[in-house]
C-alpha cells in the first residue's frame, strides 16, 4: 500500500473485510458488500487523493520531476487517484504556467466516473496533446505543470477555472514540465 | 487492495465474487459454463478467446517501492487462447550519467571555467519499441553545484544491438550566471544534441557545452528613431530535425547599450533560421526575421526595429452566446487570442506581432492590454475565442476586431451554437451502460489529412467530454467547424473501473447538416474479453502497483493515403486496456471482441 493513503482508508479495508466475513458466515450464499461499507461517517466529504501520476511512457512521475512531454504527441498521462466516497464523480484538471495574473484555461481535462466495483482507486487517462504548445517550446523551459482533481462540479468562483463547488475537495500534483518539439 | 482471505470464504460459501468483487452476477462457475471453447472459468468470469490483432504492453513499475526497477516495453504480446499471457518481466534500468561543463575555448569570456559544472536540463528520447507506440522519455537537470564527478544521472531501459540510441539534448540554464554577476550558460552555448547508445551502463560522459562549428549571428535592434534598444532578448528559432516545430537552436543574447547583439547557431541545427527579439518592456511583441541563411562561420543580419506603438491601452472584448432560448449569455471561460501583425514598410524583411492571451472572466468579459491605433486608422486585431469544453457555444476563428486610440468597451462577439451529439451506449448484452467517460476527439481520419498548422491549432484544444447516465445516454457539445474545416470526429469510450465492458472507439462520426444535434442513436459497446498475466521483476517475484497499456498495434492501409502522414505510414497505437497490478503483481485487462 502506498504511503499516502490515508489512514482511514486502512480502517475502511479492515471494516470491509469484518463485514464480508460476517455475511459469509451467516448465509449460504454471498451478496457483496454493500457500497457504503467503503464510505465515511454520512456528512463527511473525503477528499481525492492522487496515488500516482504517470507519463505516457508509463514511468511514474515524481514531484518536481522535470517532467517531458512532446508537443502534438497524441499521448495520455494515467493518474491513479484514492477517494473514500466512492459515488464521488471526479475531475482531473492539468493547467501549464497558470497564473492568478493570467488564468489560463486548463489544457488537459478528464472525468473518473464511480467505479462499477467495490473499489476506492480509480486510473484515470488523461490526454497530454494540448498540454505542450509550440509558443511553450519556441519561448523556452521550464514550465509549471499542475495536476488538479475535484471531488465536485468545478467552477470559476472565487479562482478561474480551478474552484470546487462547496462542499468539494481538492488534490494536485506539480511538476516542472520540458516542452518538446515533436519528431517524426 | 483486496483481502487475500476473501476468495477463501466465497468459495467457502458456494459464491464467487468476480473479479474485483464487484457486484455483478457471475458469469460462469466452471469452464464449461463459458460459450467458446478454449476460455477458462475462474474468479467468476470467463478468461480468453482474445480478439486476433497485434498487440503490445507497456509496463511501468511502481516509483515508490521499486526504483530498481524501469518502463519496459513489449513490443510483441502473444495472448493464448485461455487469455493467460504469462509473465511481464520488468527491467532493470542502466545509468547515463556525466559531466556538463563549457568548453572555454571557444568563448570571449575571461571568467570561464572549463572544470566548473553547469546546469541545464537534459531530456533523453527514443522512438518507441512499440509501433505507433509512445516515445520514451525522460528528463532531469545538471547540478551546477556538483563540484566533482557527475552532474546528471537519469536511469533509462537497456538498449539492445538493434535498437535506436538515445537522443540526448543537452538545453544549457538561462537564469543561472555561471559566475556571479556573469552570463548564464545559455548566453554562452547553444543546446547541445548527443546520440547516447545506452546498452550499459554509462558514467563520466563528457558533455562540452560550447564546442564545435558554431555559427555566428550578428545584428542590431533599434526604436523607431533608429537608437538602439538595449535589453531585448534574442535567440534564433530553428531546427535539428527536418519537419519539426521551430525550437530554440542558438545561444541567448540580450542586446548591450547600443542595440547590438551576437548569438551562436548550434552546429546540428539547420541552417536556416529565424531570428527573434522580444523586447523586455513590450510583452507580447515579437520581432522577427524570417528564413535566414546562416550557414557560414559569422554572417550579419537586416536591422530589427521596434515600431513606434503607443502605450498598451485596456480594452474589454464581452464575449457572448445565444442559448436555445435565444437569451444572450456571457460566455465564462473562453480562451480568447488576439493578434496583430505591426507593419513596417521600411523594414520590409522584418515581421512584427502582437499577441496577447487572456480568458473571459465570470461575466464574459476578457480584458486585454492592446496596442492603440496609430494615425487616423483603426488598429485590426484577428481574434480567436476557444469556449470551455462543456460550453454549448462554439469556437471563432479569425473574428476581427478594431480599437482606436483609447480603451474601454468593444461590441461583443456572439458566438455560434456547437452541435449536440447524443447517443445510448448499452453493453454487448443491451444492458445500458452507465458511468462510460465519452470524449469526441478530432477524428483521426480528419486530422491527417489537415496541414500540420491546423493540426497544431486543433491540437491545443480541449476535446469535450463527458459520462453516460444510468439510463446509458449522453451528449457532449462539439464545434461543427474546426478553422475552417467541415468537423468530424472519433467518440472514445472508456468504461469506469470495474465495468466488463472495454474501451472503445466509434469513428468518423460526422456531424448532420445545419441541425442543432446528431443522434447516434443506442450504441453497443463491443463484448469484453478478458485476459490476464503478472508483473515480475527479473528474479521472478511479484511486482504489485504496475501499470499495464495493453496496445493494439493498426495497420490500416486505407489511412496511409491521408495526405499528412508520415511517410513510414505508422499510425498511433490504439490503447486497449489499462490495470494496476494486484498484490500478486496480477494484471487483468480488457479487450474488446467485435467479431459478429
Amino acid at each position: 500500500m502506498s504511503a499516502n493513503v490515508p489512514e482511514r482508508r486502512k480502517a475502511s479495508v479492515v471494516a470491509r473485510g469484518v463485514h464480508i466475513c460476517a455475511l459469509v458466515l451467516s448465509s449460504a450464499c454471498v451478496v457483496p458488500p454493500p457500497l457504503g461499507l467503503d464510505q465515511p461517517d454520512a456528512g463527511a466529504n473525503s477528499a481525492p487523493v492522487f496515488l500516482s501520476v504517470r507519463g505516457p511512457d508509463g514511468k511514474e512521475l515524481a514531484e518536481p520531476g522535470p517532467v517531458t512531454v512532446i508537443a502534438h504527441q497524441d499521448a495520455t498521462a494515467s493518474m491513479t487517484i484514492y477517494d473514500a466516497d466512492r459515488t464521488d464523480t471526479l475531475t482531473v484538471q492539468l493547467f501549464v504556467d497558470y497564473t492568478l495574473q493570467n488564468p489560463t484555461s486548463p489544457r488537459g481535462t478528464c472525468t473518473a466516473p464511480p467505479p462499477t466495483d467495490s473499489s476506492l482507486e480509480r486510473t484515470v487517462q488523461c490526454p497530454l496533446k494540448a498540454v505542450c504548445l509550440d509558443n511553450d517550446v519556441a519561448n523556452g523551459n521550464p514550465h509549471y505543470f499542475v495536476f488538479e482533481v475535484y471531488d465536485r462540479d468545478v467552477t470559476n468562483d472565487p479562482v478561474m477555472f480551478r474552484s470546487v463547488a462547496s462542499p468539494g475537495l481538492i488534490d494536485h500534483r506539480w511538476f516542472l514540465l520540458t516542452c518538446l518539439a515533436p519528431t517524426q | 487492495m483486496k483481502s487475500s482471505a476473501v476468495p477463501l470464504f466465497f468459495v467457502i460459501a458456494g459464491c464467487l465474487p468476480d473479479v474485483s468483487g464487484q457486484s455483478l452476477p457471475p458469469e460462469c462457475h466452471v469452464d464449461s459454463d463459458c460459450p467458446v471453447s478454449g476460455q477458462v472459468c475462474d474468479e467468476s468470469l470467463c478468461w480468453g478467446d482474445p480478439p486476433p490483432g497485434n498487440y503490445a504492453a507497456l509496463v511501468g513499475p511502481p516509483q515508490s517501492n521499486r526504483g530498481d526497477l524501469v518502463v519496459t516495453e513489449i513490443p510483441e504480446l502473444s495472448i493464448p487462447q485461455d487469455g493467460g499471457f504469462g509473465d511481464l518481466i520488468l527491467q532493470a534500468p542502466v545509468h547515463i550519467g556525466g559531466r556538463v561543463h563549457l568548453g572555454c575555448n571557444a568563448f570571449d569570456f575571461a571568467g570561464c571555467d572549463a572544470n566548473a559544472a553547469v546546469a541545464a536540463s537534459i531530456t533523453v528520447i527514443r522512438p518507441s519499441r512499440i509501433q505507433g507506440g509512445p516515445q520514451y522519455v525522460d528528463s532531469t537537470t545538471s547540478d551546477a553545484t556538483a563540484t566533482t564527478g557527475d552532474t546528471f544521472s537519469v536511469s533509462v531501459p537497456r538498449l539492445a544491438l538493434s535498437d535506436t540510441p538515445y537522443t540526448m539534448t543537452i538545453t544549457p540554464d538561462e537564469t543561472i550566471p555561471v559566475v556571479d554577476g556573469g552570463p548564464s550558460a545559455a548566453e554562452l552555448a547553444p543546446p547541445l544534441t548527443i546520440q547516447v547508445d545506452a546498452t550499459d551502463d554509462i558514467t563520466g560522459l563528457d558533455v562540452t557545452l560550447g564546442q564545435g562549428a558554431l555559427r555566428a549571428v550578428s545584428g542590431r535592434i533599434t526604436d523607431a528613431t533608429g537608437a538602439g534598444v538595449t535589453g531585448v532578448r534574442v535567440s534564433a528559432l530553428g531546427r535539428f530535425e527536418a519537419l519539426q516545430p521551430l525550437e530554440r537552436v542558438s545561444t541567448v543574447a540580450v542586446t548591450d547599450g547600443n542595440g547590438y547583439y551576437t548569438i551562436f547557431i548550434a552546429e546540428a541545427a539547420y541552417p536556416i533560421v529565424d531570428i527573434v527579439g522580444h523586447p523586455q518592456d513590450k510583452p507580447g511583441m515579437t520581432l522577427r526575421l524570417r528564413d535566414v541563411a546562416a550557414d557560414q562561420p559569422a554572417q550579419s543580419v537586416a536591422e530589427l526595429r521596434i515600431p513606434a506603438a503607443g502605450k498598451p491601452i485596456s480594452v474589454t472584448l464581452p464575449v457572448t452566446g445565444h442559448s436555445g432560448a435565444g437569451v444572450a449569455t456571457p460566455v465564462a471561460g473562453a480562451t480568447v487570442d488576439v493578434t496583430t501583425e505591426l507593419v513596417d514598410t521600411s523594414h520590409p524583411l522584418q515581421t512584427t506581432t502582437f499577441e496577447v492571451t487572456t480568458s473571459t472572466d465570470a461575466h464574459g468579459n476578457a480584458t486585454l492590454g492592446l496596442i492603440p491605433a496609430s494615425g487616423v486608422a483603426l488598429r485590426e486585431y484577428d481574434v480567436r475565442i476557444n469556449p470551455a469544453p462543456t460550453s454549448e457555444f462554439a469556437s471563432v476563428y479569425a473574428k476581427k476586431i478594431e480599437v482606436g486610440t483609447t480603451g474601454g468597451v468593444l461590441g461583443a462577439i456572439d458566438l455560434p451554437h456547437r452541435v449536440a451529439i447524443t447517443g445510448s451506449l448499452v453493453d454487448a448484452d443491451g444492458v445500458p451502460a452507465e458511468g462510460v467517460t465519452v470524449t469526441a476527439q478530432l477524428s483521426l481520419r480528419l486530422g491527417l489529412t489537415l496541414d500540420t498548422q491546423t493540426q497544431a491549432l486543433l491540437s491545443s484544444l480541449q476535446p469535450p467530454t463527458t459520462a453516460t447516465k444510468p439510463d446509458g445516454s449522453y451528449f457532449v457539445w462539439v464545434d461543427p467547424d474546426l478553422a475552417g474545416t467541415a468537423a468530424s470526429y472519433d467518440l472514445e469510450c472508456v468504461p469506469p473501473a470495474g465495468s466488463r465492458s472495454p474501451r472503445w472507439t466509434f469513428h468518423d462520426v460526422t456531424l448532420a447538416k445545419d441541425k442543432d444535434t446528431t443522434p447516434m442513436g443506442t450504441q453497443g459497446l463491443p463484448r469484453g474479453r478478458h485476459v490476464r498475466g503478472r508483473v515480475v521483476d527479473e528474479y521472478g517475484t511479484a511486482v504489485s502497483g504496475s501499470e499495464v497499456r495493453l496496445y493494439e498495434v493498426v495497420l490500416d492501409p486505407s489511412l496511409c493515403m491521408a495526405s499528412n502522414l508520415p511517410s513510414s505510414c505508422v499510425l498511433p497505437a490504439v490503447l486497449r486496456s489499462v490495470d494496476r497490478s494486484d498484490d500478486q503483481g496480477i494484471v487483468r485487462l480488457v479487450l474488446p471482441d467485435d467479431r459478429p
